[in-house]
C-alpha cells in the first residue's frame, strides 16, 4: 500500500486563454505524492482551468506540465489518465445504469487486474470509505452525496499518481462533509497519492490540506500552509468582499 | 433514267424499317432480351421469303440500358433513322418514354410485353399497343379455369400491393370470380418487403371452411416466399397464381411443391402446340440455345402481327396500318388469337397454357380461354 | 380466443426477430453513437453466404449444403468477419466525427455492399431451401406453432440470455455497458476503445448472421434489398424503445412486431395495405407522449 518511491506533478508558468479571455496567466504549482493541495479561488479565478490542464483536458499555451520530470503538456486527457492521473468531476458522472459495485470495477479493468481483483478491489475501497448500502444498486438512483463519495472512489479505484477532485463538498451538509474530510485525508496514507483538490467550502480545505494554492482572476495569489493562507492580507482582501455572504465560509 | 427504273429489282427498293428501344442492359434486359431475338428472328424469315410488301425488313437496335431519360432519347434517335414502327420494352414505366416518342411522331408502337392497358389508348396513345395480355385477363383466366376446371366454389384471394401489375391480376380475378358466381371466402394483403406472412396465413386458418382455392397475385421472390410461408404452416389448398410466377428455378424454395397453377404463353419443354414448338426450334437454331423465357414468343409475334397489317394494308402508313390492327379479331399468330379494337390496344382474352407444378418443375395442363372480357373500367382500374 | 393467441404467437414470433436486429443496432449505437443501417446489408450477405457465388438463378448452395451445425458456424462467421472489416475500414476513420458523417457513412456502407453483391450474385432474385424439417408446423390445443415461429422464439431468447450474460459477468462486457453510457468517461478509466467497438461489432454479426438463417428458413428467398424492412423496423424498436437503453431495443422489437401483426390481423380489409402507414402512425404517436423513448436515460446523454 505504500509508495516509497515520490512522484511530482508541476504546472511551469501555464496561459490558458479562451477568446478574450485570461483564464490563467502564467501559473506556478507544484506538488508530489502524499500531499495535499487544495485549491481556492473566487468564481472564475481559473481553478477548473487548472485541474483541466493538469489532466490533460486543456493544453497550456503557452506553459507546460511536467510529470516526474517528463513533459506532458500535450497529452490527451485519456493519456494522461493513463499516465496516472486521476479525476473526479463536478457533476460525478458515474455511470447511470451500472451498479456501484461495477462503477468501480471498471477503473479496476482499466488498469489491468482480472475481474475478481478488481471487484475485490471495488469491495475494498467501499469499505474504506465507509459506504455501507447496497453496492449493486443502480447508480442513477443514489443520493447526491453518495454520487460525490463514488466518484471519488473511482477515481481513486484507478490506482493514479495523483488524484484531482473537483469540489466534492458542494451541495453536502455538515455531516456529509464531516465524512468526506475524513475520506480525503485518509487518501495520502492509504493510495499513497498526491491530491488536489478544488473546494469553496472552507471548512473542508482547511480541515485537510497540507498546502493551500490561491488564484484570483487567473493569477497565484498566495501559497502556503492553511494557517499562512488564512492571515494573508491579500488573500483576506480578495475574499472578503465574495465570502462575506458564503455562511459555509469559516476563515 | 427509264431503263434504270424498268430493270429495278424487288431488292433495291427502299427498305421497311422497324426501330428497337430496348433494354440489354439493366434489370429489365432479363425479359427485353429475348424477346428481341425472338423478333430479329421473325424479321430474318420475313426476309427469306422475299420480304414485307416485296421490300427488305431492316432493323436497329439502341439499348436503353433501363434508363428511363435514355429510353426517350434512343427512340428519338430511331425515329430520327426513319423507322416506320418502333418496338418498345415489355414494361409500362419503361416503355412508355419510347411509345411515347413514337405516338408524337406518329408512327406505331408496340410493346412486346407490357401487361398494363396503359400502353394504349387511353394511356400513352392511339399509335400505341401491347403484344401482350392485361394482367387482369390473368386473373380472370385464372378464376374461369378454376371454377370450370378444377369446380371450385370458394376462394381465398392473397394480394401483393407492392406493384400495379399485381394489383391488377387480383382486380381481374375478383370480377372474373364474381362473373362466374365464385364466392370470395376472405381476403387479405401483404407486401414485397414483408419477412413474415404469418398473420395473413393465420386468417385463411381461421376461415369457417378451408376454401376450394387461394388466388395469389404476386411475383417473386416475395410471391416464392408466400408459397413457402402457406404450405409450412400446413395448407395445402391448390393455389393458383399469375403469370409472374412462372419459371421452374424458384421452385427449389418451396421444395415437393404440389397442386399450384400458373397461366403461361407457351412452355418450352412440353406445349401441346406445333406452331409454338416450330418457334423454339427455329429460336434455338438461330441463336444456339433455347430460350429461356416464355416471353421470348411474344417478340416474335409483334413483328408477325405488325407484318400481317401491313400486309392487308399494303402499306407501312401509320393511319392505314393501324386502321387494320384496330379490326383484329382472333387474328391468327404464334402467340395465339390476336384480338383488337380502337379502344383497346392489349389481349384481353387470348387462351393461356396453364401449368402445374409436378416433381419440381411445371407440367402443361392444357390451354384455357377465358369467355369473360374486362371492359375498360376494369382495365384502366387496378384496384376494386 | 384461440385466433387472439394464435394472432400473438404471430406477433412474438415476428418480434423476436426484431428484437434481435434492433439489439444489434442499439448496440453499436450505444458505444459508437452510430446508426449502422448496413446491419441489413449484413444480414442479406448472411443469407446469400448459403449458396455459391453467381449470377445462376439456380444457385448451387455453398454454406447451405453443409450439416447445420457447420452451416450455422459459416454463416455466423461470414458476417462477424465482414462487420468487422467495415468496423475496421468505414467506421473507425470516422469514429470522432460527427454524426451526420457516421450516419452518412453507414449509408454508404450499405449502398456498397448492396452493389457488391448485385455484381457477384446478378439481380435476379433466388431461392433456397434450407430448415425444412422446421417447415411443418405443430398444433398445440389448437394454436399451430410453425417450427420456424418457434425456433425463432427460442434462439431469440437464448440470444437475449446470453448476451445479458456476457454484459453483466464478462470484464469486457462491463467495459462495453460503460462505454456505451458514456464513452469518453469510460476510456478515462482505462476502457479498450477500439476493442470494445470491434466487441459490439462482432455481436451484431453473430445476431445478424443468426437473423439471416432464421429469415431464409421461413422465406426461402433470396434478395438484395431483404434486410432493409427489418432493419427500418429495428431503428425504431430502438427509437421507441429509448436510444442507447438495450432493454429498450428489445422491448421496441417486440412492440413493432406486436403492432405490425395486429394491424394485419385486425384491420378491415380495405386498410390492410397501409399496415406499415398505421405502424408507423402509432410509433409517432408513442414518440409525442414520450420523445426520449420508453426506457429512456435519466442521465444527461451525448446525442
Amino acid at each position: 500500500m505504500s509508495e516509497s518511491r515520490k512522484e511530482k506533478l508541476e504546472a511551469i508558468d501555464v496561459h490558458v486563454h479562451f477568446g478574450g479571455v485570461k483564464a490563467l496567466n502564467g501559473v506556478n504549482l507544484s506538488l508530489q505524492s502524499g500531499d495535499i493541495l487544495g485549491l481556492i479561488g473566487p468564481n472564475g479565478a481559473g481553478k477548473t482551468t487548472m485541474v483541466n490542464v493538469l489532466s490533460g483536458f486543456q493544453m497550456p499555451h503557452p506553459g507546460t506540465v511536467k510529470l516526474n520530470g517528463e513533459n506532458v503538456s500535450n497529452l490527451s486527457a485519456r493519456k494522461m489518465a493513463r499516465a496516472g492521473i486521476g479525476r473526479s468531476f463536478q457533476s460525478a458522472r458515474l455511470f447511470p445504469k451500472l451498479t456501484v459495485l461495477e462503477n468501480l470495477v471498471i477503473p479496476g479493468l482499466g488498469i489491468g487486474l482480472s475481474r475478481r481483483a478488481a471487484t475485490s478491489q471495488a469491495r475494498d475501497i467501499l469499505d474504506w470509505i465507509g459506504y455501507r448500502e447496497d453496492p449493486d444498486r443502480q447508480c442513477d438512483s443514489l443520493p447526491y452525496s453518495d454520487e460525490r463519495r463514488i466518484s471519488i472512489a473511482r477515481a481513486l479505484a484507478l490506482r493514479p499518481s495523483f488524484a484531482l477532485l473537483d469540489e466534492p463538498a458542494s451541495g453536502m451538509n455538515e455531516q456529509e462533509c464531516d465524512r468526506l474530510m475524513q475520506i480525503i485525508t485518509r487518501i495520502p496514507q492509504e493510495f499513497g497519492c498526491g491530491v488536489v483538490l478544488i473546494e469553496h467550502n472552507m471548512h473542508v480545505i482547511m480541515g485537510v490540506c497540507h498546502r493551500i494554492h490561491v488564484l484570483d482572476g487567473g493569477k497565484s495569489l498566495a501559497e502556503g500552509t492553511p494557517d499562512e493562507v488564512k492571515k494573508d492580507p491579500k488573500v483576506l482582501r480578495a475574499y472578503l468582499g465574495e465570502q462575506a455572504s458564503r455562511p459555509e465560509a469559516v476563515i | 433514267m427509264a431503263l434504270a427504273s424498268s430493270v429495278a429489282p424487288a431488292q433495291e427498293a427502299e427498305p421497311i424499317k422497324i426501330g428497337f428501344a430496348t433494354a440489354l442492359s439493366g434489370w429489365l434486359a432479363a425479359y427485353d432480351q429475348e424477346p428481341h431475338q425472338a423478333a430479329i428472328l421473325k424479321i430474318e424469315e420475313i426476309n427469306k421469303a422475299g420480304g414485307l410488301l416485296g421490300r427488305k425488313i431492316e432493323y436497329q437496335v439502341t439499348d436503353t440500358k433501363t434508363d428511363l431519360t435514355l429510353t426517350a432519347n434512343v427512340a428519338a434517335s430511331l425515329i430520327d433513322w426513319g423507322a416506320n414502327m418502333l418496338v418498345v420494352p415489355p414494361d409500362f414505366d419503361y416503355g412508355a418514354p419510347a411509345a411515347f416518342m413514337a405516338q408524337n411522331a406518329n408512327l406505331i408502337a408496340i410493346s412486346t410485353g407490357a401487361s398494363d392497358p396503359k400502353m394504349g389508348v387511353q394511356g400513352v396513345g392511339s399509335n400505341v399497343f401491347s403484344a401482350h395480355s392485361a394482367g387482369q385477363a390473368a386473373g380472370i383466366v385464372m378464376a374461369e379455369y378454376a371454377h370450370d376446371k378444377m369446380n371450385a366454389k370458394t376462394a381465398f384471394m392473397l394480394e401483393d400491393v407492392s406493384l400495379e401489375a399485381h394489383k391488377s391480376s387480383c382486380a381481374g380475378f375478383v370480377a372474373g370470380w364474381e362473373n362466374k358466381g365464385g364466392e370470395l371466402v376472405g381476403r387479405d394483403s401483404f407486401r414485397m418487403e414483408d419477412t413474415s406472412i404469418a398473420a395473413q396465413i393465420t386468417r385463411i386458418k381461421g376461415l369457417a371452411s378451408e376454401p376450394d382455392i387461394i388466388f395469389l397475385c404476386s411475383g417473386l421472390p416475395q410471391g416464392a416466399s408466400a408459397v413457402r410461408q402457406v404450405r409450412a404452416a400446413g395448407i395445402d389448398t391448390p393455389i393458383l397464381a399469375e403469370a409472374g410466377m412462372s419459371g421452374d428455378y424458384w421452385l427449389g424454395g418451396v421444395p415437393n411443391l404440389k397442386d399450384f397453377y400458373v397461366p403461361t404463353l407457351m412452355s418450352i419443354s412440353d406445349d401441346p402446340r406445333p406452331e409454338v414448338n416450330k418457334f423454339i426450334e427455329a429460336y434455338k437454331a438461330r441463336w444456339g440455345a433455347l430460350p429461356t423465357t416464355e416471353f421470348s414468343i411474344l417478340g416474335y409475334c409483334t413483328i408477325e402481327q405488325w407484318a400481317a397489317a401491313v400486309e392487308q394494308a399494303q402499306s407501312v402508313e401509320t393511319e392505314v396500318v393501324l386502321a387494320v390492327m384496330n379490326q383484329f379479331e382472333d387474328q391468327p399468330t404464334t402467340c395465339g388469337p390476336t384480338s383488337y379494337s380502337d379502344q383497346i390496344h392489349i389481349q384481353v382474352s387470348r387462351p393461356q397454357l396453364i401449368a402445374r407444378v409436378e416433381n419440381g418443375s411445371f407440367r402443361s395442363v392444357e390451354i384455357f380461354r377465358n369467355q369473360f372480357v374486362p371492359d375498360l373500367k376494369l382495365l384502366l382500374r387496378s384496384s376494386n | 380466443m384461440t385466433h387472439f393467441i394464435q394472432v400473438l404467437i404471430d406477433a412474438v414470433a415476428i418480434g423476436s426477430l426484431y428484437a434481435l436486429v434492433a439489439l444489434a443496432i442499439g448496440l453499436v449505437f450505444g458505444v459508437m453513437r452510430l446508426i449502422n443501417f448496413a446491419q441489413g446489408d449484413y444480414i442479406t450477405i448472411g443469407a446469400y453466404s448459403l449458396v455459391v457465388p453467381s449470377a445462376a438463378a439456380t444457385p448451387a448452395l455453398m454454406f447451405g449444403a453443409l450439416p447445420w451445425p457447420a452451416m450455422i458456424l459459416c454463416v455466423i462467421l461470414t458476417v462477424v468477419v465482414l462487420a468487422l472489416v467495415t468496423e475496421r475500414l468505414a467506421f473507425r476513420p470516422l469514429r470522432n466525427s460527427d454524426l451526420t458523417s457516421l450516419l452518412i457513412s453507414s449509408f454508404a456502407v450499405s449502398y456498397f455492399l448492396q452493389s457488391l453483391i448485385l455484381m457477384v450474385h446478378g439481380g435476379r432474385p433466388k431461392t433456397v431451401s434450407i430448415g425444412d424439417a422446421l417447415s411443418r408446423a405443430v398444433e398445440i390445443f389448437g394454436v399451430r406453432l410453425p417450427g420456424v415461429q418457434l425456433l425463432t422464439m427460442v434462439v431469440a431468447l437464448t440470444l437475449l440470455i446470453v448476451l445479458v450474460l456476457f454484459l453483466k459477468k464478462t470484464p469486457i462486457g462491463i467495459q462495453l455497458r460503460a462505454a456505451a453510457e458514456d464513452f469518453q468517461m469510460a476510456r478515462l478509466l482505462g476502457v479498450p476503445a477500439n476493442r470494445v467497438i470491434a466487441i459490439a461489432f462482432a455481436i451484431s454479426g453473430i445476431l445478424g448472421g443468426t437473423i439471416s438463417l432464421l429469415v431464409i428458413i421461413q422465406t426461402g428467398t433470396l434478395d438484395i434489398r431483404m434486410g432493409l424492412m427489418p432493419t427500418i423496423f429495428a431503428f425504431f424498436a430502438t427509437v421507441i424503445g429509448g436510444m442507447g437503453s438495450l432493454p429498450g431495443a428489445v422491448v421496441g422489437g417486440y412492440i413493432m412486431g406486436i403492432l405490425s401483426v395486429l394491424l394485419q390481423a385486425y384491420l378491415p380489409a380495405e386498410l390492410r395495405p397501409f399496415r406499415d402507414a398505421g405502424v408507423f402512425s402509432i410509433v409517432i404517436l408513442i414518440l409525442l407522449v414520450r420523445p426520449q423513448g420508453i426506457f429512456a436515460k435519466t442521465a444527461k446523454e451525448r446525442v
